[in-house]
């Protein structure tokens, strides 16, 4: 791309890859507007106690917890937030990337760009325990 | 703790010696992936009375969160079924008997596991949830860090899972245990992956 640009002969072909290298920053921009406000989200979310990777049981009073599963243009945009030094192979599924920081992680589909996001709670505690495994 | 060995339907293990656990093994060409045939893992209480053999127990979530009915999530191709049939075959001999709990593969027509339930590597049958050993034989979650947890028992299961040739990859964080690759969330369960 950089060859291109200087190997540019007049004003017109500048203006035309000018404006091809703008597109994206506005394009970002925009966006960056529209997450600026609140919006609503769509996934799913689930109670429950003992282990993701065990045995799902039912909440009680000694062990409550709850994970989150973001989806649709959320789970993009917080997908494309996290920096890529976050990313990792996902061990899970060959066909996916991750992004994870912590207990949060973001998984983003090779072909079908499908993303999602996962998180949850150990609702006594209040610490942050993840919302995925494989 | 004598277990019984669940049911395969007939013919699975006629299949290619190979493809049940042979030395060596390789993919069976003869079995299909396509999610129209798979199969439900044989439980154990669908055994008949009498029925003689030690093997695995189930355990789990089914798709709709109810706890101890994990056989909703228990499906694959007959492939993966024939590989528990293996493990479970060769755990099952005297001293060296172990019996295992296999819990989430599937769900049928690999229907989304990972957004609903947070599960994620389930969706093509070839994934299989397995708990580590417990000394006492008990059907029950344990970590490789509880007292109960049995090293030298969950060591033969990897082997037997590995021997089977079917194996890509095993998830499990126990640094003792050879033949397993450490990855997050898996202090209690390993994660077998099979191949395609």
């Amino acid at each position: 791309m950089f060859r291109a640009t200087t190997s540019l002969r007049t004003p017109v072909a500048a203006l035309i890859v000018a404006a091809c290298w703008s597109g994206p920053v506005v394009s970002q921009d925009t966006a960056r507007q529209q997450d600026f406000g609140p919006s609503k989200l769509s996934g799913f979310y689930s109670f429950y106690s003992g282990a993701l990777g065990d045995e799902l049981l039912q909440p009680n009073n000694k062990e409550s917890k709850v994970r989150f599963t973001v989806t649709g243009r959320a789970a993009a945009r917080m997908f494309d937030y996290m920096s890529s030094g976050a990313t990792m192979k996902d061990f899970c599924e060959d066909n996916e990337i991750a992004r994870s920081r912590d207990h949060l992680m973001c998984t983003r589909n090779k072909s079908t760009l499908k993303t999602e996001c996962y998180f949850g709670f150990d609702l006594h505690s209040g610490k942050s325990i993840g919302g995925v495994v494989c | 703790m004598a277990g019984k060995l669940p049911r395969i339907p007939d013919g699975w293990l006629d299949a290619p010696a190979d493809a049940a656990g042979g030395e060596n093994a390789t993919t069976p060409s003869a079995l299909s992936t396509s999610k129209e045939d798979w199969v439900q893992l044989p439980q154990p209480d669908d055994l008949e009375a009498g029925e003689p053999g030690a093997g695995y127990y189930t355990y789990g979530t089914d798709k709709s969160g109810k706890p101890g009915t994990t056989a909703n999530a228990q499906w694959g191709p007959p492939k993966t079924m024939q590989v528990i049939g293996a493990v479970a075959g060769k755990l099952a001999n005297g001293d060296q008997y172990t019996p295992f709990g296999v819990g989430n593969i599937s769900l049928q027509n690999g229907a989304d596991f990972s957004g609903r339930y947070g599960h994620k590597g389930h969706n093509d049958g070839l994934g299989i949830d397995v708990r580590p050993a417990r000394t006492d034989g008990a059907q029950a979650p344990v970590t490789y860090t509880d007292p109960a947890y049995d090293p030298a028992a969950t060591q033969r299961m990897v082997n037997a899972f590995r021997s089977t040739g079917q194996v890509s990859n095993i998830y499990f964080n126990d640094p003792r245990i050879s033949g397993v690759q450490p990855w997050r969330d898996h202090d209690n369960h390993l994660h077998v992956k099979l191949k395609p």
